[in-house]
């Protein structure tokens, strides 16, 4: 089951929130909440494939264990986070990547029992651990928090990586309000959009634009600013969908990505998406760089190598992140003063020129297909500038790109952001005017979206 | 009155002394005003939200009935739920169950003809890998969703349709059909079994001795069916014409709703044979003669879809001839170039 499934939020989503709401005592949420995800997890598949949850108990005694050793006994504690690592990398192959195993082999699953979200799954089950290690958290000493955490449906598909420190509190105790789950379905709706409406939308340009068998300059050049649309929509649907549930639910936890900034130069622009997952392994190699400022540089080309291959193990993948790895290893050299006097507009043309062609490679599975795609990007081997199939997809989804432009454009958000807040301070009939309209636009949207999935089943 | 008189001159003489404005109070008062703005229309959009998803959600489940497949319902045990069997079949149940079907494609066709200029008649959706739009033509925009099995999004329904077919020696025919579909991994089976006596025909001296049909027949929607038949026909005369007539009555009560479509070649063949034998045959009977009304009824309706498939084929085979015109013009380069691109 996935957020964007008719089933889910017309079914297990209102039946989770109104249930949590008939006690106001934070274990019977919690409890509510773990069953919930029982059911999330294990829908469609065989119930065994719960056994994942089984690595609860191995978190909690070497999380318990790391507790009472991290301060005086250090390789103790140490030798326990490198198992659970081992641990967690072994289920993140097993569940997340099980084709790699031979179909002989016995450790081939059947692709049908393999949950979803195991990748995010373990990320946040090390993260539990390595935050004792480091001290950011103290060890749970209650199994049922600690399941709480693991569990908890709304960050386990492709959520953030919620940090235990961050998130006990609610589990010890929360309450929701109203105001939370308004704004948590608001999100949520919005997080839906993205997902159903918008990114297929990237998807169709996408694919007129670079799925020809004759290659065109316009093709290739929008049409991988359509699929970074595409991937960065989805990503950000899920996200936001995650967040919207978790308020709903009573948690309020960080956001996982930022707005696209050009600042930061290229590393700036990869640290905005999947944040979270970034600060982990960032603060997993600080314990090995302690300041270094070459050892930190080696280190950013191996955390980006890792985080490519956590999202895919392929080889596309793998370059694409030894590629990125490499240049901000670069940009960690260069100092931060230099940087921060390179003119922004400079800025704009090297980040926008470097990501189109290291991360456009991701969009390509064979070296050749990409070679031509680089050569069709400059003008060689074109035959035609525009084809009728990328003009037909730009027109028949213009609105969407307008609307998408104006999200993802910091500037145009902004204005438009500060137009809606003077209008609301205008007087009360214009304040009235614009949430009545926000709230009918929402609602529209989710008509909407319902409709589109509706459609797409039948 | 003079009481209520002296409590009011009481009260003003005891009343105290009421500050003047100051501009903290006034900030404060707007403060708490709009702060009850924002939860009034927090409370409306929080109310008009929950109603439309609740609405979704109550017409979803509302649709979803385990009487409207004629089965005995999703079965709940223990060993089905660990397998995953029952909770994939409600969502099954939940997706296959989706009320006005054509109404919903139809509704999503024309929202998404508001996504931007020009309208789109593609169904929405993720894109499909399978797909490679041709170079200037019409971008894939109208091109049917082609999954890699070559099936699509459609699902099939599976029918395995046997029939057999006894004449003895009075004429009698005995025909029994065996249609077997598949619905949730719950098979129905239906038999239908069909008499017919033909009299005596004075000119026709040689009647048939023994015919025996067995036809096995497994298509679906969309394929054209394997079909596997056996006749096997002892005759004592040459009069085949009118064994060929029942053998194309019983194909035609092999047919089923659902293969109808995919059968109406075999009848257009069977019936050309009927039609070449016809010239050497006699009127037989008059019962023959209303059976034989009675196909050409059917053979009619069969017409019509044959003449339908023709069509479409038609249409495919235009659609392909213009493909196949663009692509022999963006080969050319020359006439469509100045009117494609820019």
């Amino acid at each position: 089951m996935i957020y964007s499934e008719l089933l889910f939020f017309l079914g297990v989503m209102p039946i989770t929130v109104l249930m949590s709401f008939l006690d106001k005592s934070t274990e019977y949420k919690n409890l509510i909440l773990v069953l919930t995800s029982v059911a999330f997890v294990s829908w469609g598949k065989p119930l065994w494939c719960l056994l994942i949850f089984a690595t609860v108990i191995s978190e909690y005694f070497i999380g318990l264990g790391i507790g009472k050793t991290r301060i005086n006994s250090k390789p103790v504690s140490s030798l326990l986070l490198a198992a659970d690592l081992g641990i967690n990398v072994f289920v993140f192959l097993l569940l997340g990547h099980n084709a790699l195993f031979s179909q002989d082999s016995a450790l081939h699953l059947r692709a049908a029992v393999i949950p979803i979200g195991a990748a995010w799954y373990t990320a946040k089950g090390f993260s539990y651990c390595f935050d004792v290690y480091t001290g950011r958290c103290r060890e749970e000493k209650n199994i049922f928090c600690l399941l709480t955490y693991m569990v908890s449906y709304h960050f386990l598909m492709a959520g953030p990586v919620v940090r235990y420190g961050d998130t006990e509190p609610y589990i010890r105790k929360r309450t929701v309000t109203g105001k939370c789950v308004n704004d948590g379905l608001v999100r949520f709706i919005v997080g839906l959009g993205k997902g159903v409406i918008l990114a297929p939308a990237f998807g169709r340009i996408a694919q007129a634009g670079l799925e020809h068998k004759d290659t065109t300059l316009a093709g290739s050049w929008v049409g991988m600013f359509a699929f970074f649309g595409e991937c960065w929509f989805s990503f950000t649907a899920f996200c936001d969908m995650a967040k919207g549930l978790g308020l709903m639910n009573g948690f309020n936890y960080e956001e996982n990505y930022r707005d696209l900034s050009v600042s930061g130069m290229l590393g700036g622009l990869v640290k905005s998406a999947n944040t979270t997952l970034i600060k982990l392994v960032e603060d997993f190699f600080k314990m090995f760089t302690k300041g270094n400022v070459f050892f930190g540089a080696v280190c950013t080309l191996f955390g980006c190598v890792i985080v490519a291959l956590w999202y895919s193990i392929s080889k596309p993948f793998a370059i694409v992140g030894a590629a990125l790895g490499a240049v901000l290893m670069i940009e960690h050299l260069i100092p931060e003063k230099t940087r921060s006097k390179i003119p922004i507009a400079v800025k704009a043309v090297y980040v926008g020129l470097l990501a189109t062609l290291i991360i456009g490679g991701l969009r390509f599975t064979a070296l050749e297909d990409y070679k031509n795609w680089l050569q069709s990007l400059f003008g060689v081997g074109n035959d035609y500038i525009l084809t009728k199939a990328l003009r037909s997809a730009l027109l028949e989804n213009l609105f969407l790109i307008i609307i998408a432009f104006c999200y993802v454009c910091v500037p145009v958000k902004k204005l438009i952001a500060s137009g809606i807040r003077k209008l609301e301070a205008y007087s009360v009939t214009a304040l009235a005017l614009v949430r009545v309209s926000k709230t009918a636009l929402t609602a529209l949207l989710l008509v909407m979206c319902v409709i589109t999935l509706a459609a797409q089943k039948v | 009155m003079l009481e209520e008189k002296a409590f009011l001159v009481t009260y003003e003489e005891d009343a105290p002394d009421m500050p003047e404005e100051c501009p903290e109070s006034v900030e404060a008062l707007e403060e708490l005003s709009s702060a009850s703005q924002e939860e009034k229309f927090t409370f409306i959009n929080i109310i008009v939200l929950s109603i439309v998803l609740l609405a979704c959600a109550a017409y979803f489940i509302a649709m979803t009935s385990s009487k409207g497949y004629g089965d005995e319902g999703n079965k709940f045990s223990i060993e089905r739920l660990a397998s995953g069997q029952f909770t994939a079949e409600i969502s099954k149940r939940y997706y296959s169950t989706i009320a006005y079907p054509e109404e919903i494609a139809s509704i999503c066709e024309s929202m998404q003809s508001f996504y931007g200029l020009g309208g789109s008649k593609k169904s929405s959706g993720t894109k499909d890998p399978d797909i490679t739009p041709e170079p200037d033509g019409d971008g894939g925009q109208d091109v049917p969703v082609v999954t890699s099995d070559g099936r699509g999004d459609h699902k099939e329904s599976e029918v395995t349709a046997e029939s057999t077919k006894v004449s003895d020696d009075n004429g009698e025919q005995t025909s029994a059909t065996k249609e077997v579909q598949t619905f949730y991994d719950t098979e129905f089976v239906r038999t239908t079994t069909q008499s017919t006596s033909l009299d005596f025909d004075p000119d026709n001296p040689y009647p048939i001795t023994s015919e025996t049909e067995e036809s096995t027949t497994t298509t679906t929607n969309n394929d054209p069916p394997d079909i596997e038949s056996t006749t096997t026909a002892e005759r004592t005369s040459p009069t085949e014409t009118v064994s060929e007539e029942t053998e194309t009555v019983t194909s035609e009560e092999t047919v089923t709703e659902t293969v109808t479509e995919s059968t109406s070649e075999t009848t257009e063949k069977t019936e050309e044979t009927s039609k070449e034998t016809k010239k050497t045959e006699d009127e037989s009977s008059a019962k023959e003669t209303d059976s034989s009304k009675d196909e050409s009824k059917a053979d009619s309706s069969e017409k019509d879809s044959s003449s339908e498939e023709e069509s479409s084929k038609e249409d495919s085979s235009e659609a392909d001839d213009s493909s196949k015109d663009e692509s022999s013009g963006s080969d050319d380069g020359d006439d469509t170039s100045s009117e494609d691109e820019t």
